[in-house]
């Protein structure tokens, strides 16, 4: 085929990957967006050391964060961009505060849960199958600990126990695998998690999608979803992460 | 009064351009966060250099390689943490999900499989629509190098999307 057509199909392939934006009204709750903006001006600030400059920067951010609102309807399809009126930056407001694992405080955090409060079923708690009271086959539970917007950043804890005749056993694992998946990046990352510890992870969070998928033993899939910056639901099930099953519910 | 105006300058710039710039970056790196990220490292680093810019009129020359050079450096950090994968772990249960893996997302997850350098040489050559020489000039490699990206860059596309079962997507034919 000649050289044109080539160009045209690549370009148009293109312009169909760069259309799938996020929109912001669908996946992107204000919290988190704050969260972002407070991110990058930090960043801005570190690399930039003056004020001027984080006041210029800025307001190239929010004509960026403010474009996104208006494409909500009508996603862009690669196009060059039409010059929009400068938008002025606005100082965020501090949100909830909330200590971290690691005893820091940071504006914008999501409240934690209590540590352990879904580390393992509480008696009571709905477990149906005959997997639960089977000590072979043990129950996979772990928590969400901490959803830092403002930091970008992710504190997950992980444990494995059974349940024999309605008693919670602490298996103890070694080491736990947990993989990290987004909805939008095709990128895995994955982590080996020694037992009694916690982990962070900071990164940009998802806004549609955070999936903290824990794998032990290989065939177990009890998942962790966060959507919008917060705990949306821990649900840890037995049969491949069916959440049908629920073992551990934690709904924020 | 000349920083005042020099800002402006900037602002404008940034306003016109930043789109565009950020649209190239997630066509690198694939993830609309990161591709902020990069937009806004680089409208930092033009900004810290825009006198000697404007007056040279190399604007967009020097944010594209900026955008380039951040996105490679980006890279090469992540490779030290991060264990990439070539395929996503299987989707959750439907309950609840909020997936919606459209048909772009699938063709950027095609173009995910190519190697940094690739996906860079495709996207100044087909989406910025420069040719070999600044391609080789940017990316520092010689041009013969270059022509080789593309060709296994466009090879290896042709190859995920046919994976991935869109192989006729938009008459796909190159």
């Amino acid at each position: 085929m000649d050289e044109p057509d080539e160009h045209r199909d690549v370009r148009q392939l293109f312009a169909a990957i760069v259309a799938t934006q996020p929109t912001s009204s669908e996946t992107t709750s204000a919290a988190v967006r704050q969260g972002r903006r407070i991110r990058r001006r930090r960043r801005v600030a570190a690399a930039a050391g003056g004020v001027g400059l984080v006041a210029a920067v800025a307001l190239s951010a929010n004509a960026l964060q403010d474009r996104d609102l208006v494409m909500t309807e009508t996603p862009q399809v690669a196009e060059r961009p039409a010059t929009a009126a400068p938008s002025v930056p606005s100082v965020p407001s501090r949100g909830p505060t909330a200590t971290s694992p690691t005893g820091t405080r940071s504006p914008g955090a999501t409240p934690l849960p209590s540590k352990g409060s879904s580390r393992a079923p509480s008696p009571g708690t709905s477990v149906s199958g005959a997997d639960a009271l089977d000590p072979a086959r043990p129950v996979y539970c772990g928590s969400v600990v901490a959803v830092d917007t403002a930091r970008a950043r992710l504190t997950f804890h992980a444990t494995m126990s059974y349940r024999v005749a309605g008693d919670i056993h602490d298996a103890r694992p070694e080491n736990i695998t947990v993989r990290l998946a987004f909805s939008e990046d095709p990128v895995v990352r994955e982590f080996t998690l020694p037992k009694g510890t916690d982990r962070e992870w900071e990164g940009p969070l998802a806004d549609r999608l955070l999936e903290v998928k824990r794998l032990a033993r290989g065939d177990k899939k009890p998942y962790v979803t966060v959507e919008d910056g917060k705990v949306a639901r821990i649900s840890f099930g037995l049969n491949n992460g069916n959440p049908t099953m629920p073992t551990c519910t934690d709904s924020r | 009064m000349a920083r005042r105006k020099s800002d402006a300058e900037f602002e404008s710039f940034a306003d016109s351009y930043a789109h565009q710039l950020r649209a190239t970056a997630y066509l690198l790196c694939g993830n609309w966060h990161t591709a902020e990220d990069l937009t806004q490292t680089t409208l930092i680093k033009i900004y810290l250099a825009w006198s000697r810019l404007n007056r040279r009129g190399e604007l967009h020359g020097y944010a594209r390689q900026v955008l380039l050079r951040s996105y490679l450096d980006l890279r090469r950090r992540a490779s030290s943490t991060e264990v990439p994968v070539d395929e996503l772990p299987a989707e959750p249960s439907a309950t609840g999900s909020t997936v919606d893996v459209d048909e772009g997302i699938v063709l950027a997850r095609a173009l995910a499989t190519l190697s940094p350098i690739q996906r860079s040489v495709l996207v100044l050559r087909y989406w910025e629509d420069q040719d070999v020489a600044t391609i080789s000039r940017l990316l520092d490699l010689p041009e013969g190098t270059v022509k080789s990206h593309c060709s296994r860059g466009l090879a290896g596309l042709r190859t995920a999307l046919s994976h991935l079962g869109v192989s006729s997507y938009l008459g796909m034919r190159f």
